[in-house]
């Protein structure tokens, strides 16, 4: 069972992907029920399209996953780093395999946090400035934040 | 959640909006006002509202639950960033002030509210706190995407990690 500290930063990050919350729709609600057709439409040239996101948000909880647990370097299955490019061509298999890629992360990040004992939060994690905690924190955030970003490119775009 | 971890994350919120507010004065007032198609629809109406948040958690806190926002923050009121700026900084001195005044002890304390619809609500201060800041990040994507669209330069980094290495900086 793991400590009120952890159970409480594990709600968090639920309401931040997945669970019902109280600041609007959350990343992976931001994507259900998108076709690859809208996930693939840019809100100008240049600018980056759902795809795109999703995969960005599913790296940024590997890098924390491994930042955490100290995994193997080059261990993400996409090869590079932040962004990726994702094609304009709609192609619902790669979009259903980035969804299932930011699911899959996502679990992982979180099955990682629901073992961590409570007094590992305060610590530094070895090639960090920052400890656990923060680090922590910042990925809801960046859900959030990309979740948001999200749900207007969808009204952009449509 | 300690008042450190609560004071931290307040520190990061309102540095930023001072980052996504340095942007948004870049716009024009026809930018900062044209309809974008966003749930707030405008930049300035998507910051108003996370002005108005604030306005209606400091008034929970203090035993009032509103109905609807004062018609001085309705967007309309606001014409450029600065003045938006101006409301949120005077919202951001009651929000510091409340939760220094709370402190370590009252962050678990839980109140009861009503939200806008006159549901009634319970939750504790810590719980309302890290919402009020989660909430604004989810907004932030928003006015950055909005901002970009209108061929604006959108806000340097406002991740977590750049707030702390900034810190770290200074």
């Amino acid at each position: 069972m793991p400590s009120t500290e952890i159970r409480l930063l594990l709600a968090q990050i639920d309401w931040a992907y997945d669970r019902q919350s109280w600041h609007g729709t959350n990343l992976r609600g931001s994507v259900r029920g998108v076709n690859a057709t809208q996930a693939s439409r840019r809100p100008r040239p240049g600018r980056h399209n759902i795809r795109e996101l999703v995969v960005h948000a599913a790296y940024w909880k590997y890098a924390v996953w491994r930042r955490m647990t100290g995994g193997a370097r080059g261990s993400f299955p996409l090869k590079g780093s932040n962004w990726f490019a994702c094609g304009d061509e709609p192609d619902e298999r790669a979009w259903r395999d980035e969804v299932a890629l930011l699911d899959r992360m996502h679990e992982q990040l979180r099955s990682a946090v629901a073992v961590l004992p409570a007094k590992d939060l305060s610590k530094t994690p070895k090639g960090s400035k920052v400890n656990t905690l923060t680090i922590l924190s910042g990925i809801i955030a960046h859900d959030l934040y990309h979740a948001g970003q999200i749900q207007l490119i969808k009204r952009l775009t449509s | 959640m300690t008042l450190a971890e609560v004071t931290t994350l307040l520190d990061y919120h309102y540095w930023a909006r001072d980052r996504l507010l340095d942007a948004v004065e870049t716009l024009t007032p026809e930018q900062l006002t044209r309809d974008m198609g966003s749930s707030f629809r405008s930049v300035r109406d998507t910051l108003v509202h996370l002005c108005q948040v604030e306005w209606i958690w400091h008034a929970r806190w203090n035993g009032t639950s509103p109905a609807a926002p004062l018609q001085e923050h309705l967007p309309e009121r606001f014409t450029d960033a600065a003045s938006i700026r101006r409301l949120w900084s005077e919202h951001e001195r009651a929000v510091r002030a409340f939760v220094e005044k709370l402190g370590e002890a009252g962050l678990s304390r839980t109140i009861d509210y009503r939200n806008m619809a006159g549901q009634p609500g319970r939750s504790a201060y810590w719980q309302m706190l890290q919402h009020l800041v989660n909430h604004a990040s989810y907004h932030r994507g928003q006015v950055t995407t909005m901002v970009r669209q209108l061929g604006g330069t959108p806000a340097k980094s406002m991740d977590l990690i750049a707030f702390y290495r900034e810190r770290e900086r200074t």
